[in-house]
């Protein structure tokens, strides 16, 4: 049986994880557009990525459109390759897999 | 074999799933997401097919008597350039919309800008094109065989570059569909050649329309 990645598995940080990875490979999203993919309160979402952060699985940038700051957030390389290990072990678990 | 397939999502935050509960919350929060960045394209493709069926229908009934009523050529020439100038808006601002707090790498907006401004160049240039050859005694009735052929080519040599650059499978039907009509039309001759791009350009892109927005219904109601 395989492991499921800890920092995935669970439901907030999976639903921001499965919506950073439909993105393309070089997109990022700003926080107040992920938010509302998601329906999160900007806490939760906030403490959430904050932990995948340190797992270095999301990038942050912080930059400016005009005057007003903007965060965009993506995946890492790292991020997405654990997001796909990830799926293929629920499969593998649920019995769809190889 | 889940010994929870039965068991039911926890409602928020950091409590376990069982795992096949957690790929229904994954396959779930991926179509929530790829619907509402691109679940309006079905919109912007029955524009451009409204455009094509209605606006090539106006310029066919300026000159075919076929159905007895003649528009005049005010008349078309207006609903042709309102219609696709109306589809133009509608494309503009779906796509903003849905591009909403999206931002590209470098690399990515490069593709994304190279590709935008050919098309505004593209057209600009076979206007250019057409000047040229009136002004060197092309016929009126031969640029009215030149003008929709010529840009319905570069429309599917666009697609065909798009289906290229983003690998998608679909553009390349849509893309060789519209080389194919632009290269056969003129053989119609004027004005049903006309009538032709009104009738199989607006087909394909009612079609892709009515593909695109099952595939939205399926992903919504799923949701």
């Amino acid at each position: 049986m395989p492991d499921l990645d800890p920092v995935i598995h669970a439901q907030a940080r999976l639903r921001i994880t499965a919506s950073l990875a439909a993105l393309g490979e070089g997109e990022s999203i700003a926080f107040p557009r992920l938010q509302e993919l998601l329906d999160m309160t900007a806490g939760n979402l906030s403490t959430h990525l904050r932990k995948l952060e340190e797992a270095d699985y999301v990038r942050v940038a912080k930059t400016y459109e005009g005057r007003v700051p903007v965060t965009f957030l993506e995946l890492t390389r790292t991020g997405r390759r654990a997001f796909e290990d990830y799926t293929e072990s629920l499969r593998q678990l649920i019995g769809e897999g190889p | 074999m889940s010994q929870a397939s039965a068991s039911q999502p926890p409602a928020e935050g950091d409590l376990p799933l069982s795992a096949a509960a957690a790929l229904a919350v994954l396959t779930e929060q991926q179509r929530t997401v790829s619907r509402r960045l691109g679940g309006q394209i079905w919109i912007i493709t029955g524009a451009w097919g409204i455009a094509w069926l209605f606006g090539f229908l106006a310029i066919w009934l300026m000159d075919s008597t076929s159905l007895g009523i003649v528009v005049p050529t005010w008349l078309g020439w207006t609903i042709f350039a309102t219609l696709f100038a109306a589809a133009i808006v509608v494309s503009a601002v779906l796509g903003a919309r849905s591009g909403r707090g999206i931002r590209s790498n470098s690399a990515n907006a490069f593709t994304g800008t190279v590709y935008g401004v050919t098309w505004a160049v593209s057209m600009v240039f076979l206007s250019v094109l057409g000047a040229a050859l009136l002004s060197r005694g092309m016929s009126a009735e031969l640029a009215d065989l030149f003008y929709p052929s010529v840009y319905a080519l570069v429309v599917g040599i666009l697609y065909l570059a798009a289906a290229a650059i983003w690998r998608v499978v679909e553009m390349i039907v849509a893309g060789a569909f519209f080389v194919v009509l632009a290269s056969v039309a003129p053989f119609f001759g004027h004005p049903t050649n006309f009538l032709v791009f009104a009738v199989a350009g607006g087909a394909m892109f009612f079609t892709f329309a009515i593909i695109l927005a099952v595939r939205g219904r399926a992903v919504g109601s799923r949701a």
